[in-house]
């Protein structure tokens, strides 16, 4: 069950680990967004943070949980993802090799290396309460 | 997701897709994309102007029938990709593996398409 609930005015989106639980989540992000001017391409680039870090935690990271908090502020928009899932660190992963030929290309680690080119900033740490939490901040 | 086909000739077929390829739209027509263009064994060029939203699977979408349609000697082309859309093709390159038009014309040119298809 997704819960987006108000704490100190950030809105925080909590959804199981699963694809299912990432369907609700989404369509509650976008509730969020609507009710936000946020520029097409800070919203687009929302929209793909949010589904490359929810959809390799789920793919990847082991996790029960996931919350996201949304801060939309005038000039960037701040994902912070937790989960309780194995220590990952994005930043630490090598970016894929950009294919030359169709025949080599190789399809893993799109996702993250789109969400790290299209971000403004991004940090990790692993918390002291053994999470995992990642932000990501747009340029609105 | 939407997909309409629209044949254009003998094994050459218009696809156009509308809406999010992101991980739901992806699951909802990948089926269907498929089999209309590599199981067809078509050549195939993809009206992506209705297309607002694409994520990392999408562009695996693409990929894989793009390889798959090549192994079958068939050929496949993009066109029509908004901005936003035709930025996350070009922060992973895709251009280099399919190639990718502004306008149906030209997508059809690069295919072999003759001229009046």
């Amino acid at each position: 069950v997704v819960q987006a609930t108000e704490r100190v005015s950030t809105p925080i989106i909590r959804f199981p680990s699963t694809l299912a639980g990432y369907e609700d989540a989404a369509a509650a992000l976008r509730r969020l967004l609507d009710a936000h001017a946020l520029s097409t391409s800070a919203r687009f680039n929302v929209e793909l943070a949010f589904e490359e870090i929810a959809i390799n935690i789920i793919q990847h990271g082991g996790a029960r949980d996931i919350e996201v908090a949304v801060a939309i502020e005038p000039h960037e928009a701040v994902l912070t993802f937790e989960d309780d899932g194995i220590p990952f660190d994005p930043l630490e992963q090598p970016s894929p090799e950009l294919p030359s030929s169709i025949e080599e290309a190789q399809v893993g680690g799109l996702g993250l290396m789109l969400v790290r080119k299209m971000a403004a900033r991004m940090t990790y740490e692993r918390t002291a309460r053994g999470r995992n939490r990642l932000t990501v901040a747009i340029a609105a | 997701v939407q997909m309409d086909i629209t044949p254009l000739g003998e094994r050459l077929v218009k696809i156009a897709l509308a809406g999010r390829l992101d991980t739901q739209g992806v699951d909802r027509v990948e089926m269907r994309f498929t089999s209309a263009i590599v199981a067809a064994g078509n050549s195939a060029i993809v009206d992506l102007s209705k297309v607002d939203f694409v994520t990392s699977l999408g562009i695996r979408l693409l990929v894989s029938t793009a390889r798959n349609v090549k192994m079958r000697q068939a050929k496949l082309a993009l066109f029509g990709a908004s901005e936003h859309v035709e930025q996350v093709f070009e922060t992973v390159s895709l251009q280099k593996i399919i190639p990718i038009f502004a306008t149906e014309a030209e997508a059809l040119a690069s295919i072999g398409a003759p001229p009046g298809v």
